[in-house]
């Protein structure tokens, strides 16, 4: 069982969150509709 | 008054009773603990609760105010969260057995957010282990209870806020939606839920399942109520680099100006069989809308088919690269169901991966040009069934699980994929006594008229105020 096993202490490190991780926000930001009329 | 009475409030009533002096925040927060510990059970919602901590700073509300201090719109106001929201020096067990005992060092900045706000924490509900499943089955916490038939599903993965918030056991809770996990649960439970839009709100300290895809955002009973949470949620955290810069406009300030004049993209073809019970409340829904001054547009919608592959590859690609190090130490303490989502994700390519990420842009702007510049908002349905029941869901009972699991969620992954915002917002009860929802997808950031067109729609019915059926 679980608690048995030693429990991980810290969660691992999340991967990228993007290829460009500023470039997809950018995009709906881009896409906003007062930027975008 | 009774407890009864001061849990029928909605969570904006709580607010402004507790602001008026009306109610004080210990007999709120009291009344919420003793339903919670007294309910909780029956819905299997519950994780753990913060009795002692809660009441404390209930009281330290009240003498605030007593001294003419409110620390924010939520002053006093008790709300309880999904179990995967971290509170410093707090366990936090995200529904798995591999965490059982955690606690972390570092505090949300969604709970963060809602405590500078003056909320009241009263501890953690259960929810889909790692919060990887549509469902709400977990069989280590126990499946949660649907309140409105305890036959049914609750949704997942934010099983445990909706029992709670739909059985008037708390006012408000926490979710997180990466493929539909705010959406459908509420739309099972005959609640309000938003996805926010992508970079809206701080997901920062909460559990990561893929962060290309995680949102975090509202579960309440009224639209009312959802747009007073989010506006405390929504803006830039510096501890999470995705969220914008842009500014938060004020959710509430439109809640009263009606559809006149806005235009409602309807999908021409839906591109996946949705049950005629269900077309049926959407029609009504869109008669609802058109009736009250909105026009319906039809457009023709990009299928969704390459949106729900490319979301579900990044999903499980970055879910399985966050597992890899506990699945091979703690594979046996993880929920079969949790596996059959998870374990895929280790053999998908790095190019897919690469390849559904970089699509992801270009996908939105050629979404928004054939149906957001035609249109304000898109009407699509939550789920193209009713609410199935949890012997029907069980993984093993079904031949086909992976795929009608996928059919379940069919119009909501996409959404995510896309960032755009989505709320989900009652709709009416199928033949089985359930209730159900619909879906309006909006343009980016602009929650503001997803709040507006989901207010004036729960005006004309009323839908959102029936409550199910006391335990």
């Amino acid at each position: 069982m679980a608690e048995e096993k030693d429990a991980p202490t810290e969660m691992p490190p999340a991967p990228p969150m993007e290829v460009e991780p500023a470039s997809f926000l950018e995009t709906l930001e881009r896409l906003a509709p007062e930027v975008r009329r | 008054v009774t407890a009864r009475e001061i849990l029928d409030l909605s969570l904006t009533e709580a607010a402004a009773a507790i602001a008026a002096r009306e109610l004080s925040s210990v007999e709120a927060t009291r009344a919420s603990l003793e339903a919670l510990e007294s309910q909780g059970p029956a819905y299997l919602a519950v994780a753990a609760l913060d009795a002692e901590r809660a009441l404390a700073d209930a009281a330290a509300c009240d003498a605030e105010l007593a001294r003419g201090h409110s620390r924010g719109p939520l002053h006093g106001v008790p709300l309880a969260h999904k179990d995967m929201f971290y509170r410093k020096g707090r366990v936090c067990e995200c529904g798995t057995a591999v965490r059982k005992g955690w606690v972390p060092a570092t505090t949300a900045t969604a709970l963060a957010r809602l405590d500078a706000a003056g909320a009241v924490d009263l501890g953690r509900l259960n929810m889909v282990e790692w919060a990887l499943g549509l469902t709400g089955h977990n069989a280590i916490t126990g499946t949660p209870r649907n309140p409105w038939n305890r036959d049914y599903i609750t949704g997942g993965s934010s099983s445990g806020p909706v029992a709670s918030v739909s059985a008037r056991l708390t006012y408000g809770s926490l979710g997180s939606d990466t493929g539909g996990s705010i959406r459908f649960p509420a739309a099972c439970t005959n609640l309000v839920g938003i996805k926010p839009t992508y970079g809206r709100v701080s997901r920062a300290n909460a559990m990561p399942l893929s962060p290309s895809l995680d949102h975090v955002g509202p579960l309440t009973r009224s639209v009312a109520d959802n747009a007073l949470m989010l506006q405390v949620l929504a803006g830039r955290d510096p501890l999470d680099p995705t969220t914008s810069h842009r500014e938060v406009p004020d959710y509430s300030a439109g809640l009263g100006s009606g559809v006149r004049g806005l235009r409602i993209a309807v999908p021409r073809t839906q591109g996946i069989a949705i049950d005629a019970e269900i077309q049926g409340l959407l029609d009504a829904a869109l008669s609802v809308l058109t009736g009250s001054g909105a026009s319906a547009v039809p457009v023709d919608m990009p299928s969704f088919v390459p949106l729900n592959v490319w979301r579900r590859q990044v999903m499980q690609a970055e879910a399985a690269a966050i597992h890899r190090p506990m699945l091979a130490s703690h594979r046996d303490a993880y929920n079969p169901t949790t596996l059959a989502r998870l374990e895929p994700g280790l053999d998908i390519a790095a190019v897919d991966y690469l390849e559904a990420l970089r699509q992801r842009g270009p996908t939105l702007d050629r979404f928004v040009a054939a149906v957001l510049d035609r249109a304000d908002l898109l009407l699509l349905p939550v789920m193209p069934t009713a609410v199935p029941r949890i012997d029907e869901t069980e993984i093993d009972a079904h031949p086909a699980w992976v795929e009608m699991i996928n059919r379940l969620g069919w119009f909501m992954g996409p959404v995510n994929y896309l960032g755009l915002p989505a709320i989900a917002v009652p709709m009416g009860f199928t033949a089985n006594g359930l209730p159900n929802a619909l879906q309006l997808i909006g343009r980016p950031f602009d929650e503001a008229t997803l709040l507006r067109a989901a207010a004036a729609y729960e005006r004309e019915t009323g839908f959102s105020r029936h409550a199910p059926p006391p335990k």
